[in-house]
């Protein structure tokens, strides 16, 4: 019962906007065709928040949080934004980026497993420190070499980004549920003492986790950058919040021992969607409200947070884990 | 003890319960109490864990509501509907979960919901509030800066100052759950001194304890609670432990401690040499051979779980070496390299330690073996399905299924889902940490033959325990702590109450020794 | 022979704070003194240093008194968030009411009732819907700033984006005043530290709920009292906040401020490990302000 919430507000919320939106269709292909443009469309607009947030689920599992994470998408973008536009840059930009993300994951996972630094000040530090390296590498200026990358386009179009995505979906849900690590995070976010007294190799699990989220934010700036082209310095700020947002709508716990890949991926849709209704049904707005609709936006995306987190702890559905004894 | 104040039962009843009843989500945990409590008398509470006793004792103290049934107290029928109200009719409860507020001092805990002395503008008069609670210390006869932070505190001193609290309440009904859980003796001597002297001055107390000799020795009447319904109710005169046990476990139980195995000594599994961790232990030295249960006795705080725990590579070491097998153990080695070489300690905080509350009894098991049947990473479902199923059967955890949190769990099925999750890795050496405290009777039976049974199939245990039955009926050797120092060793006759007791308090001579 | 003021300090310092954190407070003391000295050096060549630091006065006063509010729920083991958003909708409800002429008066409470029944109002949700505190504030994040948008699009006519103040009689709190303001708002603190119960249930509340209620305390209510508390410093610093602004920008404005007043509490978190000490933190605001 309780895993048809987030669905449900999905669908509920698309029905919404296309009755707002007051889209009219003839015939059966018409409405196709418009579904098929609008899924396209949804799917590489929240790519880049898709995949950052399947790192921060992991992240939020093990009791963690990453601030850092719009900072080091930006910075990887602004790094890979900095060679020339051309074939080479398949071999030299893409590895560096690459390479740059895995470094700044470890960063984060070297400061809060070894140094001991909890995960919001540390992340809280390195967001500032990216955002920070972010404007020493690019100054003032906007770059986009990435629309003369032959082939790199292809990413940031429909079909490049659902592989990238369904394979990242798949691999890691397959990882994730078929191993032991699932349980090993879950444990090190439910009860930290307990995981180390079960042996289980709490610091290195914790790095691993923030390494992958480094490289999670790795495809995203692929995908972020092949669609929008263009990076500045002060790209996708507040970012972070959407992901954390979308990841916690999920059902994910915040205090850890819990997670979800697949609220995850609905979650980063229902926020994806409000944020392209809103913008659809402006017309709507002017005629029937006294304010601008997009404000409406925030105050949307604010209860949908908080009501969608209290109906998946609260609603009295059928729980497996009822008190028993 | 009992003798000297015999219970006053011709005057009115302070408190009169008639058939309380109260359910959680369907599942009845109270069936249909009653008693009564007369001025001055203690009602022992008995039962095995999950028995009810402490729903029964939350509806009291008001964190709970019953269903159905009547409260009577001095007379008028009541409803707590929270402890603030019940401490304001004179029911103080002391609940087995420590309640204490880690970052206030002791002063201010002491003083929490009470009006604290005022300045004359307002402001709190700090002098006075320390002055009062240092009062009610003194009281209880315990010497506790009152400046200090309470999480600085050890458990035994928490546990007392809750008790004190209590106690200084002025109350006119006193529940008591667990007290003396992790208190050791003079702790406990002192603990009943008070309650002797408050008995006297005709507060009533209902007392709770899976110590059945305490029991016996204290209360007037005992009540009997099993599956939530109240099985017996007799005055403590016609009350005898196999009496008791066979009302708390519906069946009599013939021995306590099931010895079956032969003593025999295998091959050296385990040698200490040494060990030392500044203020923690030092110049610890001793071997645990295969096929022997060797007992760490000693008072609470004498660093036998630090020890432990250092064994098993949470801490490092100072100086000394451990030998497992034939392997030295360097400072590299770690709980997962310890784990490898099939040594498995089991802690003493289930809840602390061991569990993750709302994890799934499947997956909590799981941990401790499932790395043993990876390819490549990948564990097949299956595998796992079946192994935990054979758990359940091998270990009689009893549980709703595979699905249900274990923080539901009792005592004692928790503390098997634990062992399950370690023996299941076929360990050599295992280490256990109090493995039957606050577990109900019938379990600790169970744990008890389980333990006996690996002995006999050739592991090494390192058995550490407080409850000297356990430790003086299971262990084949008993080595003594006292101040991080291991100062006895003792074997064979000299293995007796007295002198383990006295090994202790470091007061073991050839001339106090009892043969 | 010592005052009993001084016996009573002492006392208190020893009890609450161990040597080390004692240590840890002497040391940031010092280390704001140091730094006082190397910006006196610093600024030698262009303006003196008393008119630095009295310039400093209406910067730093909001984080500092925003501070304190983060502080009174933090010690209930909470989190605000959404304090930023709610200056937010405080600077909005005062924009409006001076761009309609309502006097300085009206507009100021306006702001400080604004500030105090949002706080209020998260306690109560917090308490109501028995979520985390974390998601309910983070929610409120973009639901205030959301509300302080419509408020002005419905308030204002011809609404662009921003509100301008002109009239000066609306800003002399956050341009006279705000050096008072902080330093009434430090001694409330303080003497709220030092001499109050009620922050004594706050710590209690945020050490264990349970024990509180086995104590015989009401959670609840000492967690909604707790926003309260908050609410009204978090009050004193919208007002001085709003009121130094030429142009109040509801879509721009205060953003990270939580995380900017709450980052001396996590370096301090991370410093004392845990114990948390409303003196200190005025010195790690301090600290900041001027890095």
């Amino acid at each position: 019962m309780k895993q048809f919430i987030l669905p449900a507000i999905l669908i509920s919320e698309i029905i919404f906007f296309t009755w707002i939106g007051d889209y009219t269709f003839k015939s059966p292909e018409d409405f196709l065709r418009y579904f098929q443009s609008y899924s396209a469309d949804l799917l590489t607009q929240s790519a880049p928040v898709l995949l950052a947030a399947f790192g921060m689920t992991l992240i939020l599992a093990t009791a963690g949080i990453d601030l850092s994470i719009a900072s080091m998408i930006a910075l990887i973008s602004c790094v890979m934004s900095s060679f020339d536009g051309d074939v080479s840059f398949w071999w030299k930009a893409v590895p560096l980026g690459l390479l740059v993300a895995l470094v700044l994951g470890l960063t984060n996972g070297s400061l809060i497993a070894v140094l001991d630094v909890p995960p919001i000040i540390a992340t809280l530090g390195t967001m500032i420190l990216f955002r920070g390296l972010c404007f020493t590498v690019m100054g003032d200026l906007e770059k986009s070499p990435f629309f003369d990358v032959p082939g790199y386009e292809w990413f940031g179009r429909f079909p490049g980004a659902l592989l990238l995505i369904s394979l990242v979906y798949l691999g890691l849900g397959a990882g994730y549920h078929y191993s032991r690590k699932k349980r090993e995070l879950l444990m090190i976010g439910g009860n930290p003492i307990a995981a180390r007294y079960a042996g289980i190799p709490v610091d290195r699990r914790l790095i691993q986790v923030y390494v992958f989220s480094g490289f999670m934010a790795f495809l995203s700036a692929v995908c972020f950058t092949a669609r929008n082209s263009s990076v500045s310095g002060s790209s996708l700020t507040g970012m972070e919040l959407q992901v954390i947002a979308a990841v916690i709508l999920g059902g994910t716990r915040v205090q850890g021992g819990y997670s979800s890949l697949s609220g995850t991926f609905f979650g980063v849709f229902i926020i994806a969607v409000l944020d392209e209704g809103l913008r659809g049904a402006a017309g709507w707005g002017e005629e029937n409200l006294p304010f601008k609709l997009s404000y409406l936006q925030y105050v949307l995306i604010g209860i949908i947070l908080i009501g969608g987190v209290w109906m998946n702890t609260h609603l009295p559905f059928p729980k497996k884990n009822a008190k028993s004894s | 003890m009992h003798s000297e104040f015999s219970p006053r039962q011709d005057t009115d009843p302070v408190l009169e319960l008639c058939g309380i009843s109260k359910s959680f989500s369907g599942v009845s945990a109270l069936k249909d109490v009653s008693f009564s409590l007369g001025t001055g008398e203690v009602l022992g509470l008995i039962g095995e864990n999950g028995a009810g006793k402490s729903t029964l004792i939350k509806i009291l103290s008001g964190i709970h509501s019953s269903d159905s049934g009547e409260i009577r107290y001095c007379g008028s029928q009541i409803t707590v509907s929270n402890p603030a109200q019940g401490l304001r009719l004179g029911i103080a409860a002391i609940h087995q979960e420590l309640a204490y507020c880690g970052s206030l001092t002791v002063a201010e805990n002491m003083m929490l919901a009470e009006a604290w002395p005022r300045l004359k503008w307002g402001g709190v008069d700090w002098t006075k509030l320390h002055g009062q609670a240092c009062l009610r210390l003194q009281e209880f006869g315990l010497n506790l800066d009152t400046q200090q932070l309470c999480r600085e505190l050890s458990a035994a001193e928490k546990q007392e100052l809750s008790i004190a609290r209590a106690l200084s309440l002025n109350a006119k009904l006193l529940i008591l759950d667990e007290p003396t859980a992790s208190l050791s003796e003079p702790e406990i001597k002192r603990l009943f001194d008070r309650l002797a002297q408050l008995k006297k001055q005709g507060v009533s107390m209902i007392y709770v304890s899976h110590r059945l000799e305490e029991v016996l020795s204290f209360v007037d009447r005992i009540c009997v609670l099993r599956d939530g319904e109240q099985v017996g109710l007799y005055p403590v005169e016609e009350a005898s432990i196999p009496r008791m046990i066979r009302d708390m476990v519906g069946r009599p139980l013939n021995q306590v401690f099931p010895r079956t195995r032969e003593s025999f000594q295998g091959t050296e599994l385990l040698r200490v040499e040494g060990l030392g961790r500044d203020g923690l232990f030092q110049d610890i030295s001793f071997q645990v051979n295969a096929g022997e249960m060797v007992g760490l006795g000693g008072l609470v705080g004498a660093g036998r779980s630090e020890l432990a725990r250092a064994l098993y590579g949470l801490y490092p070491v100072d100086s000394g070496a451990i030998k497992l097998r034939e392997t030295i153990l360097n400072s590299k080695s770690n709980a997962c390299d310890r784990l490898q070489r099939k040594m498995v300690y089991v802690p003493e905080e289930r809840k602390k330690q061991s569990l993750v509350l709302d994890h799934t009894l499947f997956n909590s098991i799981c941990i401790g073996f499932s790395d043993l049947a990876a390819r490549f990473g990948f564990i097949p479902p299956s595998f796992e399905q079946k192994k935990t199923e054979h758990c359940m059967e091998r270990y009689r955890i009893r549980a709703t299924g595979f699905d249900q949190s274990v923080g539901t769990l009792s005592g004692g099925n928790q503390q098997k889902s634990i062992l399950a999750r370690w023996l299941e890795r076929k360990p050599d050496l295992i280490i256990l940490d109090e493995p039957t405290r606050g577990v109900d009777i019938a379990a600790k039976m169970e744990i008890h033959s389980l333990m006996d049974q690996l002995a006999a199939d050739g592991k090494g245990i390192l058995l550490i325990t407080s409850d000297l039955q356990e430790l003086l009926g299971m262990s084949d050797r008993i080595l003594v702590m006292c101040q991080g120092r291991i100062t006895t060793e003792l074997k064979g006759d000299r293995m007796t109450e007295d002198n383990v007791i006295l090994a202790a308090s470091d007061l073991l001579t050839p001339s106090t020794e009892i043969k | 022979m010592t005052s009993p003021w001084t016996v009573n300090l002492k006392s208190r310092l020893a009890g609450r704070y161990s040597r080390f954190l004692l240590q840890r407070i002497g040391f940031l003391l010092i280390g704001n003194a140091i730094l006082l000295i190397l910006i006196y050096m610093m600024i030698q060549e262009g303006g003196s240093f008393r008119e630095v630091v009295l310039r400093a006065g209406p910067n730093v006063a909001p984080t500092v008194l925003a501070g304190f509010a983060l502080t009174v729920i933090i010690y209930t083991g909470a989190i605000d968030l959404s304090i930023g958003s709610i200056i937010v909708v405080a600077g909005t409800v005062f924009g409006v009411l001076s761009a309609q002429e309502s006097g300085p008066i009206v507009a100021f409470v306006g702001c400080l009732i604004t500030t105090c029944v949002l706080c209020s109002f998260n306690g109560w949700l917090i308490h109501r819907l028995a979520i985390p505190a974390i998601i309910v504030t983070l929610g409120g994040l973009t639901f205030y700033r959301g509300i302080a948008l419509i408020l002005a699009d419905i308030g204002m006519e011809n609404f662009s984006g921003f509100i301008s103040i002109t009239n000066e009689s609306y800003q002399w709190p956050g341009k006279k005043l705000a050096g008072f303001i902080l330093l009434f708002g430090t001694l409330t603190a303080l003497v709220l530290e030092w001499y109050s119960r009620t922050i004594r249930h706050f710590l209690a509340l945020g050490s264990s709920e349970e024990a509180c209620q086995i104590l015989g305390l009401n959670p609840g209510a000492i967690l909604q009292k707790a926003f309260f508390v908050s609410g009204c410093f978090l009050s004193a610093a919208a007002l001085v906040y709003v009121t130094r602004l030429q142009t109040i920008e509801p879509s721009r404005m205060a953003r990270g401020f939580a995380l900017e007043s709450s980052v001396p509490w996590w370096l301090e978190a991370l410093i004392f490990s845990e114990v948390k000490a409303v003196s200190s933190e005025r010195y790690w605001e301090h600290f900041f302000f001027i890095l």
